[in-house]
């Protein structure tokens, strides 16, 4: 039953059984709509390619903590490729999380909250090319030792860093927007 | 349409470790992968995966689209583009022995630049290939031979605080839940009139045709996660430790302790090798192409 108590202003990097809940969640939402836009053919569409699940860890993030955004990112892209059945690759499961993290931090650093829909757009571009650094520029060239940093530099990393931002520039105001739609008409 | 992991029961040896083992032995052959060039350790590294990789006794129809997704990646991308085509050797390695020679192109400030891809390249970006595949021998066998509802108490047991293995444990068990209400979502939504073929076809709409899937779907679940809250609130969790029914289940055996210590002594030897002969730097032989 919605209540009428406004939610009590939480520390950025408490970790508390709500947080362990949105976390599970945000995983779970992650993991399953990365495997359904991966895999399963939506009619007529070519979403395949597009990824619009990633905007999924920055809402989460920016609305639950930075710690609830890694959880997501992180946890959330090794279940998209377990139920894929891929096996999974610790680097990009790790840049996932980043993402998660910094979309969560951005926008409390700049001291604005989930109501502010072009901050939620800025923290996602943000979070996607600080993010996506790690795995492409970082671990792939230097510790796993897979790819060259300058074939990093000029393909995979401005392909998936933009392609994540403007997924997320899109869709992590829209799920900012509907969020807050369904708080004030519960009360919560 | 059922959101599934690709857990596959089973009886190998591989089915019978403790997941902590088989977890811990990834990481250890992940960084024995890491340390060496020497094609010659990277294709006995490849050897002993497949070993434990043929120990799970996995039906190939199951894992083939892993292989063909890696096998992909490693041979044509790492491999071939990355590494042999447009890549650089360790320092101190000259080129010396070519292939081919890409056409040369002008700079803007003068001068020109060519590529030249020679048999040194190659066997750098052969040695390169050969890491993926290893990992994946190693990866897919936890994957499909490690029932998904012991990873929250295996993590636990490693050291993981009982908040965040509890969260991984949760995750895994919302999965059905969410992939059920993805699909009635999206049947609801075309009741409704929601066209899901794209009429203009251009990259941001395409985006902006997954709110009315994604959206939904994501408030609903966060909105039901209010009460999971309160239930565990009232139940005073958090307040101690938590007890873990699956717990049982994880016991280390003997052959947990064969497989580790064959693990450890793999990383060991690649290490020695490495750092005291010339076995695991990058090798290159000269003489077969002179």
């Amino acid at each position: 039953m919605a209540t009428a108590m406004s939610m009590p202003k939480r520390s950025l990097w408490q970790f508390g059984t709500r947080e362990i809940v949105y976390s599970a969640i945000g995983a779970a939402l992650y993991g399953v709509l990365s495997w359904v836009f991966n895999n399963i053919q939506i009619p007529g569409t070519q979403l395949v390619s597009v990824r619009p699940p990633v905007a999924i860890p920055f809402f989460m993030g920016i609305v639950f903590g930075p710690l609830v955004g890694l959880f997501t990112g992180g946890i959330g892209n090794v279940l998209g490729d377990l139920l894929s059945g891929y096996g999974f690759f610790w680097a990009w499961d790790v840049g996932n999380g980043l993402m998660g993290l910094i979309a969560g931090l951005v926008p409390a650093l700049m001291g604005k909250d989930e109501k502010n829909y072009v901050w939620g757009a800025i923290a996602a571009v943000v979070a996607s090319f600080v993010g996506m650094a790690f795995p492409a520029l970082i671990a792939d060239p230097f510790i796993d030792r897979t790819a060259e940093f300058g074939a990093a530099l000029a393909g995979t990393y401005p392909a998936v860093s933009i392609t994540n931002a403007i997924n997320g520039a899109i869709l992590t105001p829209i799920l900012l927007y509907a969020w807050n739609a369904y708080r004030s008409r519960s009360g919560r | 349409m059922f959101a599934t992991f690709k857990f596959l029961p089973g009886t190998s040896l591989i089915h019978r470790l403790d997941p902590r083992t088989k977890f811990i032995v990834i990481v250890l052959i992940l960084f024995s992968t890491i340390i060496p060039d020497d094609v010659r350790v990277l294709v006995a590294l490849v050897a002993l995966t497949q070993v434990y990789y043929q120990l799970a006794r996995l039906p190939w129809r199951a894992t083939a689209k892993a292989w063909a997704v890696v096998l992909f990646f490693s041979i044509a991308i790492v491999g071939l583009f990355s590494a042999t085509l447009f890549g650089s050797l360790p320092p101190g390695i000259e080129p010396k022995h070519p292939i081919f020679s890409f056409p040369a192109v002008p700079l803007p400030w003068g001068g020109e630049w060519q590529r030249i891809v020679t048999w040194e390249h190659a066997f750098y970006g052969f040695a390169r290939m050969l890491r993926p595949i290893a990992i994946m021998g190693m990866v897919l066998p936890f994957t499909f031979t490690t029932n998904p509802y012991l990873y929250g108490v295996a993590f636990r047991r490693l050291g993981l605080s009982d908040g965040v293995a509890f969260a991984l444990d949760l995750s895994l068990r919302y999965v059905p839940t969410i992939a059920r209400d993805f699909f009635v979502t999206m049947d609801a939504q075309r009741a409704r009139g929601y066209e899901l073929e794209a009429k203009r076809a251009g990259f941001i709409n395409m985006i902006r045709r997954a709110a009315p899937l994604i959206v939904p779907v994501t408030i609903s679940s966060i909105a039901s996660g209010e009460e999971v809250v309160e239930a565990m609130e009232l139940r005073a969790f958090g307040v101690g430790p938590r007890t873990w029914a699956a717990s049982a289940q994880l016991r280390m055996k003997g052959i947990d302790y064969l497989v580790l210590g064959i693990a450890a002594l793999i990383l060991l030897t690649v290490l020695l090798l490495t750092n005291f002969t010339s076995i695991g730097p990058y090798w290159f032989p000269g003489e077969w192409f002179d």
